[in-house]
């Protein structure tokens, strides 16, 4: 990123030193800081303080939506939250470099996965095919730490090309083209790697390359021609390749010096998936990033849930809500083996909020707040309505009784503005306009659907970030018999005790199983379900819970705060019965169970015994 | 309301008549007081279920066919 | 009286435990046996049904 001196009081008419200095001090992208530029000098200047509140706002939700390493965007995400022209990937003629039995080789990416494809049974992941990987085949990966490593090609996918795609030059002269949602990688402002879509790219914008690995294979730098040339050529890399160990060198970073978009040329376009970063190398150096996140919890894709021991001290604790709630919805008849059907339900669950349905943009010489809806959207997210103008009229009336403001509405365009002119009011409504939830359910921030091998067959199954599962049930097309959420406290609210009985062991079971404790016999969990859940509620285990509210002081003593639980004791002179376990251990007596529960008599005068 | 008995996750649930309860109290010789609770307001109580009832549960038991267990019904 | 009560597992295991622990420590042996460990010899006394034990259980069934 060229951070050094941009001179925007140069370039822009009415940017003046101290507008410059408020805007390079924010954390945005150099692009985003030209378009604020722009903007300044379009309207002719502002005063100082309107451009720090926009430069805020501006700066508040990139941060918000910025994505870091590893989190869960892309394909099988964005689709879920439906846009349909969301893509990645890279064409068929793309050259990629593979080592394999620690050979390195320059394939076509396409003929590499047709080939794949053809001979493996490959699955459908909400329109992309996806395969594994030839066993034993590596690329060339990004590591967070900007080394760059061979790492084993996990899954290999493909799907339709979208109508155009993107062509990216660098300043080396190498060049990839991808599709605008395939995201790159990039350095953020503190040296982070971090992931970022092909259409976000910007000239200027710097690409990791695998520079020394070029380097060391035929001083490529200079030319993609010599490059490939020098990489086909095999014999030279391939030995000193294999030589090598798994970590080949550090990667440089390559500005981009042109983007255009190009058509595709193939029907289909194609993606590497790898452990890490997702990262891989082109035959040019270029790295790229798939975001087809391959972690997976029980099995679902890019929906991120607590593991682990935080897990199990959260469901032991009852905790009121989970770090990460989430719901498993399962759907009934034709909702669940139709696509479309399914995404009813969708759309029915996960809330829509102002963001997915089009533009907002504010005007603010008029104090306008404009809405250009997506007539497409529309169609799509409220499928029962045939006029996509009678669902603007419910958005505008949503709006109206939300905000407390008059709206116009005329096709696709809504537009309102605060009753007094105010800037700070104008940027307020904005900020409120994106919290209403236009359809949906307000706790369920997304959802994604797969298709899964179930008892019943195959079928869709939602899985949800966010948790409202009375809601859920009532939604028509759910198999309100089978939808289950991790919230133990939700169960028990909707189906009582005995389903939170059910649900502590399924999910305490299957949080030691995901860490590979799956020897742990269900008598343990079954036994905590069912203390915790004895009296009829949920209770915790712990201080405020179970352990805490013991009878015996010995007991409790013993558990946490020894002192001033028999200190305590002893001010409000309790008596222990010493009738438990933990007690009669502290005090060195049997204990009340089996062998030491027997109360064994010597009848006297009997028999000859001395002692 | 959907109708929660259904839900996979909840097990039968029904009502003890005053004999049954006899024998189940005679056998673990216990009071009903001993017994597990359920609230009133529990979602999967029967409809007809009353406070100082007794309710038995019949689950699917992981470590057995069937597992039957009481409750009692509380405020 | 020993052959008119019947034992659990638990009461077994005590009695015989109790009664070599009192032949360990010197007890007159109540029956001829050819056993030469306390614990053996107590479990023959047990099952000749001449251990002058009962057991007091209480409110328990």
């Amino acid at each position: 990123m060229s951070e050094t001196q941009y001179h925007a009081t140069d370039r822009f008419e009415f940017v003046d030193e101290d507008v410059e200095l408020l805007v390079e001090d924010t954390d945005l992208p150099r692009r985003l800081k030209n378009e604020l530029y722009e903007t300044i000098d379009d309207r002719g200047g502002m005063d100082l303080e309107a451009v720090e509140e926009v430069a805020s706002a501006v700066e508040s939700r990139y941060v918000n939506t910025r994505v870091d390493p590893l989190d869960p965007v892309g394909t099988v995400s964005a689709q879920s939250i439906g846009e349909p022209g969301t893509q990645m990937s890279v064409p068929y003629d793309e050259k990629v470099l593979v080592r394999r039995d620690g050979e390195t080789d320059v394939t076509e990416i396409g003929s590499l996965i047709d080939g794949l494809m053809a001979v493996r049974e490959s699955a459908d992941v909400d329109g992309h095919e996806v395969t594994s990987g030839p066993e034993g085949m590596e690329v060339l990966s990004l590591r967070a730490d900007e080394r760059v490593e061979w790492k084993p090609l996990e899954q290999v996918s493909r799907h339709e090309a979208p109508e155009e795609l993107l062509r990216f030059e660098l300043e080396s002269g190498r060049s990839i083209r991808a599709t605008k949602a395939h995201s790159f990688v990039v350095q953020d402002d503190s040296g982070d790697i971090v992931p970022i879509a092909g259409d976000e790219l910007a000239v200027g914008d710097e690409l990791p390359v695998a520079g020394e690995y070029d380097a060391r294979a035929g001083e490529a730098d200079v030319s993609t021609l010599e490059a490939e040339t020098a990489l086909t050529d095999g014999g030279v890399v391939a030995s000193k390749a294999s030589q090598q160990s798994s970590i080949v060198g550090t990667a440089s970073w390559d500005r981009i010096e042109s983007i255009e978009t190009v058509e595709p040329d193939h029907e289909y376009v194609y993606d590497f998936s790898v452990a890490g970063l997702e990262t891989f190398t082109t035959a040019q150096g270029v790295v790229t990033h798939n975001t087809m996140n391959t972690f997976h919890y029980a099995g679902v894709a890019e929906i991120d849930v607590t593991q682990g021991l935080p897990r199990l001290i959260e469901l032991v604790d009852a905790r009121k809500t989970p770090d990460t709630p989430m719901m498993t919805v399962h759907l009934e008849d034709e909702y669940a083996t139709e696509r479309e059907r399914a995404h009813e339900v969708v759309w029915k669950i996960e809330a829509t909020k102002i963001l997915a349905l089009g533009d907002i943009s504010t005007n603010v010489a008029d104090m306008l707040v404009q809405i250009d809806l997506n007539p497409d959207t529309l169609a799509e997210r409220w499928p029962t309505v045939d006029d996509v103008e009678a669902v603007a009229e419910e958005i505008a009336s949503t709006i109206e009784s939300a905000l407390g403001v008059q709206t116009r509405q005329s096709g696709m365009l809504i537009e309102f503005g605060p009753e007094e002119p105010s800037y700070r009011d104008l940027l307020q409504l904005v900020e409120d306009l994106r919290e209403i939830v236009f359809k949906g359910i307000e706790d369920v921030s997304r959802v994604v659907i797969r298709k899964e091998e179930t008892e019943k067959g195959e079928e869709f199954v939602l899985y949800t970030e966010g948790s409202a599962l009375g809601d859920v049930l009532d939604i028509e097309g759910v198999d309100a018999s089978r939808a289950t959420c991790n919230n133990i406290h939700e169960i028990y609210r909707n189906l009582g005790v005995e389903a939170a009985r059910e649900a502590i062991i399924d999910e305490t079971m299957n949080t030691l199983e995901e860490q590979g404790l799956d020897d742990v016999n269900v008598r343990h969990l079954m036994l905590v379900a069912d203390i915790m859940t004895n009296d009829g509620e949920i209770e915790s285990i712990g201080r405020h819970g179970i352990s805490g509210s013991k009878d015996s002081v010995l007991a409790r003593a013993a558990f946490e705060v020894t002192v001033s639980h028999l200190l305590d004791a002893a001010i409000h002179g309790e008596v222990d019965g010493l009738d438990g376990v933990t007690e009669n251990v502290i005090v060195g007596k049997p204990i009340k169970l089996g062998t030491g529960d027997v109360d064994l008599r010597m009848n006297p005068g009997k028999g000859g015994s001395t002692d | 309301m959907v109708d929660v008995s259904q839900h996979e996750l909840v097990p039968d649930h029904t009502v003890l008549d005053s004999d049954e309860l006899e024998d189940v109290l005679a056998e673990y010789d216990i009071k009903k007081t001993d017994l597990p609770k359920i609230k009133r307001t529990d979602p999967a109580l029967p409809d007809e279920a009353e406070v100082g009832d007794v309710i038995k549960v019949e689950r699917d038991s992981r470590t057995t066919d069937r597992a039957v267990v009481y409750r009692l019904v509380i405020e | 009286m020993m052959s008119t009560q019947r034992y659990n597992r638990y009461e077994k295991a005590r009695i015989i435990g109790a009664r070599a622990l009192q032949i360990a420590h010197g007890a007159p042996v109540l029956i001829e046996t050819d056993q030469t460990q306390p614990i053996l010899i107590a479990a023959e006394e047990y099952d000749a049904g001449v251990l002058p034990f009962t057991v007091n259980r209480g409110q328990h069934t």
